[in-house]
């Protein structure tokens, strides 16, 4: 540790040259002067060696005391070393050039973290903020964080806060999500239920309204299931909720070319690189355009990085090129027959959402090479929907006759 | 002077206090046969490379060996290296 120091601070080896070396080691120890390595040379000289703050302390003592004199036997470290090269000037420009470079780059941004996110995300707000002018290479003296925040929150409405936090050339984007708000129920206001879906009802499970329809009923969507007029009594309005289930069919159809196209790979391939230096691409190949009629093109993107993990302002572009040729292909009918019966499921699926698929049906129609696949079927599922009423309806509900809603 | 010293010593004993801290007595500690520190010294009398004295208020430290060096000295501490091969403390 101790070599390091004096290569960083520089250190001096120094012959003291006097009758008593005893009272000149005493004459500097009472003075400060820290040294070490004190040695009596054969022929009677003591060296030793300070530190270069330590032999200006010493030649200050040497003189004033008169007792012994000061010679250099060897210099070491970084003073002395940048003292030789002072009249390199090109090495010095290029110093000074580095310095500058250094400090410039530190202006401009060359890492963008998100933290506080959850479910908005993290390209989501970064493509926010390129929108708002901030990215990689924005200058970070023209980041106003006070008005990105206000504008990002605008654009962002899942967002309750949002700043932006720079440390040296990274930006660290802190964001708050909004809590979303629990849905209310408003207990007074006139809702009732209706069919979002035709369907003959199955089973009723009223929670809160009149019932106006029973199990067995056919219904056609926007017809009310549950009324929010209770009769009872006086009668009361209320905000009906229910679970209606019903038995509903469906009728899809779709359709696909026997004849497909079909893609052959030729083994011939060409990559590309290029460069991103703060928001800047530089392209190492002279053609651009797509070096084959018909390719394929894969570009992956690799951010350089630091052995610490600090990211830099460098992004490698690989463009990969894959050629093909493209050829006709004919699918049996029963190949394409799977694959549309399979696409009509997912789609049903998709459609029924609360609710299971009682029974399916496929038919299969060919005509001029295209294949069309009709899928039937019934399914059970939850139709009940909500219908807010106008003041109008519900004042009519109220003044009708009890028990007649 | 002497007695005060030597009683102002006892008190230190007696309250369990060091010494090298509350009177300035020096301390020699001696590692290995290889390094002696000595510490609370009044400064150096003696230097060859078989022999060094140090003054240490109130007494002599003589440490005799072979190559013998001063690795490191402050106004108040030194540190001998070499082969050491004894240390007297001359009255």
């Amino acid at each position: 540790m101790e070599g390091v120091l004096d290569l960083l601070r520089g250190s001096v080896r120094v012959e003291l040259d006097g009758k008593y070396a005893e009272r000149a080691v005493n004459i500097c120890a009472r003075n400060h002067v820290d040294f070490r390595d004190l040695v009596r040379a054969p022929g009677g000289e003591t060296r030793m060696t300070v530190s270069l703050p330590g032999y200006i302390k010493l030649r200050e003592v040497a003189r004033e005391s008169g007792a012994f004199t000061v010679r250099i036997v060897r210099r070491r470290g970084a003073p002395f070393f940048l003292w030789r090269l002072r009249r390199r000037y090109a090495l010095i420009a290029g110093l000074l050039l580095c310095l500058f470079l250094v400090g410039l780059s530190s202006l401009y941004v060359w890492q963008i973290d998100v933290v506080g996110n959850e479910t908005v995300s993290s390209s989501r707000i970064l493509a926010a903020l390129r929108e708002e002018g901030v990215d990689i290479g924005t200058c970070i003296l023209d980041i106003s964080n006070k008005w990105i925040s206000n504008s990002m929150l605008l654009r962002i409405p899942e967002l309750s806060f949002i700043t932006l936090n720079t440390h040296g050339s990274r930006i660290e984007v802190v964001v708050r999500e909004e809590i979303p708000r629990p849905e209310l129920i408003d207990p007074d206001a006139a809702v009732s239920v209706v069919a979002g879906k035709a369907g003959v009802i199955t089973l009723m499970e009223v929670d809160e309204g009149w019932a106006v329809r029973a199990p067995g009923d056919t219904v056609i969507p926007g017809d009310e299931l549950v009324s929010p007029y209770v009769p009872l009594g006086t009668g009361r309005m209320t905000h009906a909720r229910a679970r209606v289930w019903a038995r509903t069919w469906y009728e899809l159809t779709m359709k696909m070319p026997l004849e497909t196209v079909r893609k052959t790979y030729t083994g011939r391939e060409k990559t590309r690189f290029s460069v991103i230096l703060g928001g800047k691409r530089i392209n190492f190949y002279f053609s651009g355009g797509n070096p084959y009629s018909e390719c394929d093109k894969m570009t992956s993107y690799r951010r350089l990085k630091l052995p610490g993990g600090a990211m830099l302002p460098v992004t490698v572009v690989r463009d990969r090129f894959e050629e093909f040729t493209t050829r006709s292909d004919v699918l049996t009918r029963e190949a394409a027959g799977a694959i549309l019966s399979a696409r009509l499921l997912a789609e049903l699926e998709e459609q029924i959402g609360d609710g299971h698929i009682v029974y399916t049906d496929y038919t299969e129609d060919l005509t001029d090479g295209m294949l069309t696949v009709t899928l039937t079927a019934e399914c059970v599922e939850q139709i009940a929907a909500e219908r807010a009423l106008t003041d109008g309806e519900a004042a009519r509900l109220r003044d009708a006759p009890a028990g007649q809603p | 002077m002497k007695k005060r010293g030597e009683k102002l010593l006892r008190l230190t004993e007696l309250f369990d206090v060091p010494g090298e801290a509350a009177l300035g007595v020096p301390r020699v500690t001696v590692t290995g046969g290889h390094k002696a520190h000595i510490e609370n010294h009044r400064g150096l009398l003696e230097y060859e490379t078989d022999r060094i004295t140090v003054n240490a208020a109130g007494l002599l430290v003589r440490v005799r060996g072979d190559g013998l060096e001063i690795s490191a000295m402050s106004d108040m501490e030194l540190v001998i290296t070499g082969t050491i091969l004894s240390v007297e403390l001359v009255r």
